[in-house]
């Protein structure tokens, strides 16, 4: 086997070359000191593998960071709105309690005097 | 006069109502936001998944060095053997192939999908998830009942406050207008209320579908890298049955019985089993957010029956939803 320049290598050249490996240490012939080294194989390739999965997803952070404050910002609108129409609630409420203390003020006021 | 202020009153009513906003469906936008909650369970899960499956990698690395070496970190072997590593790995020295035939306890884990990136994409599923909560808190119909009824209140105490002041033969006529004034004014606030929520989903439309893409785009790497920590998991697995089912006469260090190696690969095979259902459980996840997207479209449909995507949508998440209790146990 040659050198193999794991940055360089395709998804499905990875995926080859793991596969190859897991049939190879299943191999009954093999002696420890191999199963070890190929054990130790496979873990750097998934390892560097790992490490170019983590630049992909890192180049859409950026997005995500600003698709999370929209997020929170429609939340918030949401919120706001839906605390608005509690808040007019309660003030009509209140204003309506008024009005009917105030209608009974005047219906005192107004009522014929004995 | 009287007739004409009744039809005047009649008319506007009819104008507000015309123009009538609907709000979505509340049960309909509670079920989508259940919905969201689900898929971005199993999306946070599978996310987790990856960090555990690396610890066990690692776990089973160390667990090979330690019964086919006995711990030993510094022979010539071992020398020998980070020097092949180093030989065929491009980049890799020998120092830090080296690594291959030591452990440390606890074992360190194998790389993972890092922090921040693990981080953000539940941050955002979570943003997803609060805004559809936000949403179902937001359409409560009993919210825009109340505000009417508060409306109507107000127009019964009006009437009734200004009733001693006015002439006796005004009464019969102002009592039924104030009534309808007061409908038409709670109907126009709770209008305007239903148009400002559709606002707000309409403008997180663009944004939920950017989320879609970028989310699906970090699925596919995720359950790729899940997919080969599993393989990776797997030989360090079947290293390690290898080591202890070895041939006294193929190695120095090989001392388990047949009966050891037998129990080592029944439990072998059921942690296989166990990991493989969530290495695979991403599959076919693009479906939950391409139909978590036709739901919330469909939301803003007028036609308040529409429910082909929502149904859809909380299908496919039901299914997924299954798949938690397995995805949380350890």
């Amino acid at each position: 086997m040659g050198p193999i320049d794991v940055d360089k290598l395709s998804d499905s050249d990875i995926d080859a070359i793991l596969e190859l490996i897991e049939d190879l240490v299943g191999n009954p012939a093999l002696l420890n000191r191999d199963r070890i080294f190929l054990a130790a194989l496979a873990k750097a390739i998934d390892d560097r593998a790992t490490d170019l999965a983590n630049a992909t997803l890192d180049e859409q952070n950026p997005a995500i960071k600003e698709l999370i404050k929209e997020f929170g910002d429609r939340k918030d609108d949401l919120k706001n709105a839906h605390d608005r129409l509690v808040a007019t609630t309660a003030a009509l409420n209140q204003f309506a309690q008024g009005v009917t203390a105030f209608g009974k003020l005047i219906g005192v006021l107004t009522a014929p005097k004995k | 006069m009287v007739a004409w202020l009744r039809i005047g009153v009649a008319v506007s009513v009819a104008a507000v109502v015309g123009a009538c906003a609907h709000l979505p469906s509340d049960a309909k936008v509670k079920q989508f936001a259940s919905a969201v909650d689900k898929a971005a369970a199993v999306y946070i899960q599978s996310i987790s998944f990856n960090r555990d499956i690396s610890e066990k990698t690692g776990e089973e690395n160390a667990a090979g060095v330690y019964i086919a070496r006995g711990g030993a970190a510094d022979d010539a072997e071992c020398i020998a053997l980070a020097k092949r590593t180093a030989q065929i790995l491009v980049g890799m020295s020998a120092q830090s192939a080296s690594k291959a035939c030591k452990y440390s306890l606890p074992p360190e884990s194998t790389k993972q999908i890092s922090d921040e990136n693990r981080k953000l994409r539940l941050s955002l599923m979570n943003a997803i998830g609060g805004y559809a909560k936000a949403l179902g808190e937001a359409a409560d119909k009993g919210a825009i009942d109340n505000v009417e009824a508060a409306v109507m209140t107000l127009g019964a105490a009006t009437s009734t406050a200004v009733t001693p002041l006015l002439a006796g033969a005004a009464i019969p006529v102002l009592s039924p207008a104030t009534k309808i004034v007061a409908r038409s004014v709670g109907l126009a606030v709770g209008n305007a209320y239903a148009v400002e929520i559709r606002q707000v989903m309409a403008q997180a439309e663009e944004p939920l579908k950017k989320a879609v893409i970028l989310l699906k785009a970090s699925v596919v790497e995720i359950r790729k890298n899940n997919e080969r920590k599993f393989r990776d998991w797997r030989i360090q697995k079947k290293a390690n049955l290898g080591i202890i089912a070895a041939k006294p006469d193929s190695d120095d260090l090989s001392r388990s019985t047949t009966s050891e190696a037998y129990v080592a690969f029944r439990v072998a095979v059921s942690e296989a089993r166990d990991l493989q259902t969530k290495a695979v459980a991403l599959d076919g996840y693009e479906n939950v957010l391409d139909s978590m997207l036709k739901a919330h479209a469909e939301l803003l449909e007028p036609d308040a029956d529409a429910s082909d995507a929502l149904a859809k949508f909380t299908k496919v998440t039901d299914d997924f939803a299954a798949l938690a209790p397995t995805l949380q146990k350890k």
